[in-house]
Formats: C-alpha cells, sequence, structure tokens
C-alpha cells in the first residue's frame, strides 16, 4: 500500500480533530480568525470549481459574493427573516442568477469568457454603488444578526463559539458534497471538459451543459460564502462587488492549489494567518512581505500548497 | 441474404470559403464491413470524419446512421447513437489515468443518463465493461498510470479503448498507426482483427496511409482525392485499379507513413 | 444640455486616448508573455507619482514626461529580472499572475510609504483654454493629454512595424521557437516587452497627473477598464484595443450626462457586454 493512501485519511481526520476542538483553546481573537478563513475557504471553494475543476477562469466572482451577501442581508433587513430563511433565500437566488449567468456565458472561450465574467461583475458593483437606498453603496447595511432558531431552543451567533460550529458545519457540509460531486460521473464529465473539451464531445458529453453545471455549483458555493460572511459581520456594502474580492479568492485558491478543494481551504489559511501575522508585527511594511510572500510561495509551489504535498507523496510511490 | 447497411452518406458536400473539401461523396458501410479510407494529404479523409462526427455541418447532403438521419445532430448525440472515433494527433486526457479515461467515454449511456449521485467507483456495470475493454485491448495492467506518461504506442491503443468504451456500433479510426514503430504498428493492427474476430466491434472505417496495414486489415478501400471518391471497392479492385495507382500510389509502390 | 454633452464627449474621448495607451501595454504584456499583468494599475500610479515628485521638486512638470518613464522602465527591469524572468514558460499561467499580483502589493505600498495616502493634486502645466466652435473652450491640458497619448499610440505603431527590434517583438509574439531559431534573442526581447508595456502604464499616469487627484490606489479602477478594453479588443489588435477604449469611454461619456456618474458607468459597462456578445471573437480580428 503507497505512503499516500495511508496519509490522507490521517491528515484529513487530524485537520478535522483540531477545527472541532479548537475553539475550546484558541483565543477570541483567533476563534474570528478562523471563522474568517473558514468563510474564506468556501469562497475560494467556488472558485476552485469553475477554475481548477472545469478550466475557466472566471475573474468575476465577487458577483456572487455580494449577492450571496445581500441575500441573506436583505431578508433579515426587511422582512425579519430568521437565519434558515435568510440561507434558503440566498442559496435559491443565487442558484437561479448562476444558471442565468452560466446559460448566457456557456458560449464564449477563453479570453473573452473571462472578459465577459469581469464586465458582469464590475456592472454589478457599480450598480450597487449606485443604489444606495437598497444596498447603502460603499457605506453598507448592518443588520442585528438573528438567533439560530432550532425549534425548541435557539442560540445566539453572538457568541464566538456558536458561530464558529455554525460556520464550520456549514462550510464542512458544504466541502463534502461538492468532493462527492466531483466523484459521480457527472463530476468526472466535468473535469474531461477542462482537460479536452473536443475529446469530451466526442465521447458523448453535452460539454455545454456541463458547463452550466459546473458554473452554477460555483456560484451557489461562493453566493452561500457570501452570505455567511454578512452573518459573521452583520454587514456589507457595495464593496463586496469589488473586484479586489475576486482577486482574493483567485490568489487564495491558487496559492493553496487549485483543483484539489483542500487547496481553497489552505490558501486562506495559511495566507491570512500570515496577513495577521504580520501586520501586527510590522503594519507599515505588511503588504511588501504579504506581495514578496505570495510571489515566494507561487515560485515555489506553482501547482500550490496541495500540489506540494501531492507531489511528495507521489515520489515517495515511486 | 445482404447485409444491412450501417453508414451512408448521399451527396455530402462541405466547403470552406472558396475551398471544396468534400465534393459529393457518397459513402456506404455495411454491416460486419472494415473498410480503409485512404488518399494523399488534404484529400478531404478527416474532413469527412468531422462531417460524419458532427464536428462540422455539411452544405450539401446526407448522413444516415442505422437508417436514422443524423446530419443535423451535435457531436454528442452523435455519439451516444453508436459512433465513435479517434484521432490522428492522440487525444486523451493527459492527467487522468488509464483506467479513468475509458471510464469516462464508458459512464455515458449506461441506463439513464450520467449520474450525478452515485459515485464513480459504485456503479458496477461501467466499470465492469471498462476492465472489459482494458483487457481485450491489453492494457490492463496499465490501468492507473497516468496516462501522459505511457508510450506512444499505448497512448494509440488508449485512443481505441477510449472509443470502444462507448460501446459503439461503428467506429471510425484515424490514423492509428500514426507515428508507430513497425512493431508497434504490427501489434496495434493484430489487437483491431482481434477486437473484430471477438465481435466487440464490427463496423470499422480507418484511415491509413500505410497500405500494407490496409490490404492486412481492410475488406474494402474508398480512395479520397480533392475531396472526391476516385474508387470504391474490394482490395484486388481498388489496388490494381490504373487511376488509383496514378493519383495516389504513385506507380505502384506504396509510400510507408508519410510525414 | 448640448453644451454638457460636448464638453462629456470631449473629455471621454481625451480619456480614451489616455486608456487605449495604457491598455496597449497591457496587450503587449499579455499578447507576448502570457502574463496577466495585475500591476498594470500600480505602474500607472508609479508614473502619476514619479510627475507629481518631479513637479512638487524640480519645479519642472515637463521632466516628467522622460523621468517618469524612465523611472518606471528602470524598476520595470529590476521586477522582471527578480521574479517572472524564469517563469514565463512552462509555468501553468496562474503563476504568472499570482506574481504580478504579489507586484501589485509590494509596488502599491511601497508608493503608500513614500507619498502617503492622502491624494494630492498638482498644478496644471499648460493653464491655457483651446477656443473651440462658438463660444465654447476646452481645457488645453487635455488636448494636450490626447495629443501626446496618440502620439506614443503611432510611435508605439511605427517602432513596431519598422524597426529591427520591433520585428523581433512581432516575430516573438507569433512563435517563440521559431523566433529563437532564427537568431533573435528572445529572453531579452521579452524583458523589453515587459518593460515597454510598463512604460505605456506610466506614462497614462504621467499625463493624467495634472488632471486627477493622485494616490497610490489610483490605478484600481483604471486595471480593471484596461483589461475590459484589451479582451473585448481581441488581443494584439491595435486598432481594435483604441476601437474598444472609444466605444467604452464615449458610451460612458454620453451616459454620464443623462445618469449620475455611477449608473452611466454601469450603463457604458453593459455596452461592452453588449459588444462581446456582437463580435464573441473580439471587434477586429487582425
Amino acid at each position: 500500500m503507497s505512503d499516500k493512501t495511508v496519509y490522507k485519511p490521517i491528515a484529513f481526520c487530524a485537520v478535522v480533530a483540531f477545527l472541532v476542538a479548537a475553539p475550546h483553546f484558541l483565543s477570541l481573537f483567533y476563534k474570528q480568525l478562523l471563522i474568517e478563513i473558514l468563510i474564506f475557504g468556501l469562497f475560494s471553494l467556488g472558485f476552485d470549481i469553475i477554475y481548477g475543476f472545469t478550466g475557466l477562469l472566471n475573474f468575476g466572482m465577487s458577483v456572487f459574493f455580494g449577492l450571496g451577501g445581500y441575500m441573506v442581508l436583505l431578508p433579515i433587513l426587511h422582512w425579519h427573516a430568521g437565519i434558515w430563511t435568510a440561507l434558503l433565500i440566498c442559496i435559491a437566488a443565487c442558484s437561479l442568477f448562476s444558471l442565468c449567468y452560466g446559460c448566457l456565458i456557456a458560449r464564449f472561450k477563453s479570453h473573452y469568457f473571462v472578459a465577459f465574467t469581469i464586465v458582469v461583475s464590475m456592472i454589478f458593483f457599480y450598480i450597487a454603488m449606485g443604489q444606495r437606498p437598497i444596498t447603502g453603496s460603499d457605506e453598507g447595511l448592518t443588520i442585528k444578526v438573528p438567533a439560530l432558531d432550532f425549534g425548541f431552543f435557539t442560540l445566539s451567533l453572538y457568541n464566538t463559539m456558536t458561530k464558529y460550529y455554525f460556520v464550520l458545519a456549514i462550510c464542512g457540509l458544504v466541502f463534502l458534497i461538492v468532493r462527492r460531486f466531483f466523484r459521480t460521473p457527472y463530476g468526472r464529465a466535468i473535469v474531461a471538459v477542462r482537460e479536452n473539451e473536443a475529446r469530451a464531445q466526442l465521447i458523448g458529453y453535452n460539454t455545454r451543459n456541463l458547463k452550466i453545471a459546473s458554473f452554477t455549483l460555483s456560484g451557489v458555493v461562493a453566493g452561500i460564502a457570501g452570505g455567511l460572511y454578512v452573518l459573521h459581520l452583520g454587514f456589507t456594502s457595495a464593496n463586496s462587488f469589488y473586484w479586489l474580492w475576486t482577486a482574493r479568492s483567485v490568489w487564495w485558491t491558487i496559492t493553496g492549489g487549485a483543483g484539489t478543494l483542500v487547496g481553497a481551504f489552505i490558501g486562506p489559511a495559511v495566507l491570512v494567518f500570515f496577513e495577521d501575522l504580520i501586520s501586527t508585527w510590522n503594519p507599515d511594511f505588511y503588504l511588501i512581505i504579504m506581495g514578496a510572500i505570495m510571489i515566494l510561495m507561487i515560485t515555489l509551489a506553482p501547482d500550490g500548497i496541495a500540489g506540494l504535498f501531492k507531489l511528495r507523496f507521489s515520489r515517495r510511490e515511486k | 441474404m445482404s447485409k444491412a447497411t450501417i453508414l451512408r452518406t448521399e451527396g455530402l458536400t462541405k466547403r470552406f470559403g472558396g475551398l471544396v473539401t468534400t465534393n459529393r461523396v457518397n459513402f456506404e458501410l455495411k454491416e460486419g464491413e472494415i473498410k480503409a479510407l485512404i488518399g494523399p494529404n488534404g484529400a478531404g479523409k478527416t474532413t469527412f470524419y468531422n462531417l460524419i462526427t458532427g464536428v462540422y455541418k455539411p452544405d450539401e447532403g446526407r448522413i444516415t446512421f442505422m437508417d436514422e438521419d443524423i446530419t443535423r445532430l451535435p457531436p454528442h448525440e452523435i455519439c451516444r447513437k453508436g459512433i465513435a472515433r479517434t484521432f490522428q494527433i492522440t487525444s486523451i486526457f493527459p492527467k487522468l489515468t488509464v483506467y479513468e479515461n475509458v471510464r469516462l467515454a464508458a459512464q455515458v449511456g449506461f441506463g439513464r443518463g450520467v449520474s450525478a449521485f452515485r459515485e464513480s467507483s459504485t456503479l458496477k456495470a461501467v466499470n465492469e465493461h471498462v476492465a472489459n475493454i482494458l483487457e481485450a485491448v491489453g492494457l490492463a495492467d496499465l490501468r492507473d498510470r497516468v496516462s501522459a506518461e505511457i508510450s506512444q504506442g499505448d497512448q494509440r491503443l488508449e485512443e481505441v479503448a477510449i472509443a470502444l468504451g462507448s460501446r459503439p456500433k461503428l467506429l471510425l479510426l484515424d490514423e492509428p498507426t500514426a507515428g508507430l514503430s513497425a512493431t508497434e504498428t504490427w501489434l496495434l493492427v493484430e489487437k483491431i482483427k482481434e477486437l473484430y474476430n471477438t465481435g466487440i466491434i464490427k463496423n470499422i472505417i480507418f484511415v491509413e496511409h500505410d497500405l500494407e496495414v490496409v490490404t492486412g486489415l481492410a475488406h474494402n478501400i474508398c480512395v479520397l482525392n480533392y475531396g472526391e471518391v476516385v474508387k470504391d471497392g474490394c482490395v484486388d479492385d481498388v489496388c490494381n485499379d490504373p487511376g488509383v495507382q496514378e493519383v495516389y500510389l504513385a506507380g505502384g509502390k506504396v509510400n510507408a507513413t508519410e510525414g | 444640455m448640448t453644451g454638457a454633452l460636448v464638453l462629456s464627449l470631449l473629455n471621454a474621448a481625451v480619456w480614451a486616448c489616455v486608456i487605449a495607451m495604457v491598455s496597449l501595454g497591457l496587450t503587449l504584456i499579455y499578447g507576448q508573455l502570457s502574463i496577466i499583468n495585475i500591476a498594470h494599475g500600480a505602474m500607472y500610479a508609479i508614473g502619476a507619482i514619479s510627475t507629481f515628485y518631479m513637479t512638487a521638486f524640480l519645479g519642472s512638470w515637463a521632466y516628467s514626461l522622460v523621468a517618469g518613464p524612465l523611472i518606471m522602465a528602470a524598476v520595470a527591469v529590476v521586477i522582471y529580472l527578480a521574479t517572472l524572468r524564469y517563469r514565463i514558460i512552462g509555468y501553468p499561467m496562474a503563476t504568472t499572475l499570482i506574481i504580478s499580483y504579489g507586484l501589485m502589493f509590494i509596488l502599491e505600498q511601497t508608493l503608500f510609504l513614500i507619498f502617503g495616502g492622502a491624494p494630492r493634486n498638482i498644478p496644471n502645466p499648460l493653464p491655457f483654454q483651446v477656443p473651440l466652435f462658438g463660444r465654447t473652450t476646452y481645457s488645453g491640458y487635455r488636448i494636450f493629454a490626447a495629443m501626446f497619448s496618440l502620439a506614443i499610440i503611432g510611435a508605439l505603431v511605427t517602432f513596431l512595424k519598422k524597426t529591427k527590434l520591433g520585428l523581433w517583438i512581432r516575430a516573438t509574439s507569433q512563435d517563440h521557437d521559431t523566433a529563437s531559431a532564427m537568431g533573435i534573442p528572445v529572453p531579452s526581447v521579452y524583458m523589453f516587452t515587459f518593460v515597454l508595456g510598463s512604460v505605456l502604464a506610466a506614462l497614462g499616469g504621467v499625463v493624467v497627473a495634472p488632471m486627477t487627484s493622485i494616490t497610490p490606489g489610483m490605478g484600481h479602477d483604471i486595471l480593471i477598464d484596461a483589461f475590459i478594453i484589451v479582451i473585448v479588443a481581441g488581443f494584439g489588435s491595435i486598432p481594435g484595443t483604441i476601437l474598444s477604449a472609444l466605444i467604452l469611454s464615449l458610451s460612458n461619456g454620453i451616459f454620464s450626462v443623462f445618469f449620475d456618474p455611477v449608473l452611466a458607468k454601469g450603463m457604458s459597462l453593459a455596452v461592452m457586454v453588449g459588444v462581446l456578445y456582437w463580435r464573441p471573437e473580439g471587434i477586429m480580428r487582425y
């Protein structure tokens, strides 16, 4: 039996154990940081689905992030929706939006696909910036995060421990669903589109539909992350549609390792942690150091951090 | 009893701007027939394949497969009807293993379409079929190797295995021995014969430049030149036809693998 | 109303010239090096901020027309040699994307440390008005900005078509291996192209500096506009880039007369979507 097959489940269990136990020994600050890491990881997962697994560079992920955020915030703000309701609305809205968006964009190839995604996300940014009464523009809107209602008891998301487990549960659930999805024939067919679209068509796959499905899944996952971010901060603004959010998800995913699913979480885990570390140590130079670290990381590990591990394991196999 | 016609094209024509790559081609393949498609480079053989598989749409003419008009269907539907092809330049999924490559083809059309809910490893029928194909083609011990890393000869075999994975009724081979050594060529030809004899695939069209392969494998030959059919008949008739000899065989002696 | 429209269109035309120049730098870098240069906006800012310092400390704005590009060229050479040089071939495109992203951080933060975050302005070096038809006049400087940008674009085109180095650049863009086999020093051409593209961005900043408020982050919006222009234009097409820039800029100009600026921006982007749909292969095929 190769080392690879032994290491993976062990590493996986170790990480899960750490994540479950973490809030009991981490300070409040680090709990908050970990919550952010999980949410950003979910956002990056959305990007990984369309880029790492389908091979399409969606440089407009911020549209899903922003939309998901508002689809959670607005029902809570205007209709006093509960968390579950708000999340359901978010998922439904993002699914519908991503599906329509995907159908429109499916005809574009490579560069033009990228352009389209950039343009659409910036259109949303400008619309959001302009519609102050609805979106709060760049000042944004604040809400009081409702309690998590389980029927006969409620939990407050203002309790960091509760919030942590809530976010962990959702991220974990989505991660498992996505991982399972890419092991089904349909999921594998999506990967085939990335590898060789022409051939995939000629062995019987409707690649247009596959791309649309993947695009939709990617949008929903990113939207959920946006929604969770609102529940975390109790706030969002039109800036959540700005392209820098997309750039972050791209950076996190690629540094963590695109096409690996775990890479989407490893990226933010390492980078957000570093960013916090360095910015406290040296607030003036931290972006310069971050930039240098990014360059160093991608130079040493072009397939990302997860890619490094895969490489190490497969070398031992031989 | 006359054999059924598997594939027929009538008056098939394709133009690219001013260039006519396929000119009123009438082609027929009967059940159980292995037919070679030969002609000089640029004669329109690959275009012909692209027309049949739906990658190009013909400007005129009709394509009938198993009594069904497939002229206007998109490529993925044509494949599901039962036509599979290989490529002259190896076109596999390089980062996936040999097994995964064939499985991708096999997944389509087993029962109710491509499942999005059950893990691939649990689909017994699919996995059995993949194992059978790999066994038949002779790649069983390479099944978990990454496709980009196996030899050229094995990759050409993999091309065939992927095509067979879709359980086609008609197999289109595009220069299957291109780039192979003499030994590898012989091995591949023997494999194809075996696949035919064991009934895995009974209807084959193949494009070839190597006339030894052609005469060794084909029942009939169709000769194309400048997009037109020059001659279509059994091996002996075609090889002895003076028109064909002039056009393609350059006075009788074969060109070995071109290019 | 007509006056406002004319003014808006003129401003848009001026802006189109400048952003076309900046976008050409981006398309050069992508077309040849396959680098999606996220740092392009930061390079634009470098141009503007060097202009600020030239004007503030040397008292003359005109120096910046030369000094700005020189400073940018020096910086570009350094960053290219330090980070990008060996990553052009044989690495996934994502590698240079992330590198340029890291460079953006480094450059912008460095500018921030030098310049501070507060926006500053420099005085208009050509404060005369050019009379147009009737009694309207238009800012002389803006006309200069447009003319200068067009001149640079013209120089670029001439350079690419008529000089040996330009030929090398075009050849390398088309086929690296053949160019190399022909004796063209491909690695040097790569570096030169990167520097050239960066300088075009910086020149945008130099020319724009007197017209707008200068901050280290002023390149963010520019970057995204340039990307959109370049991709809609179809890579490598110079006339396409100019046309694309005109469409984006002029539609923004027209809409902003009737709607508020934010909405106008959104609408002009919608126009670009329309163009993409109409010509999904890019406006012009070269």
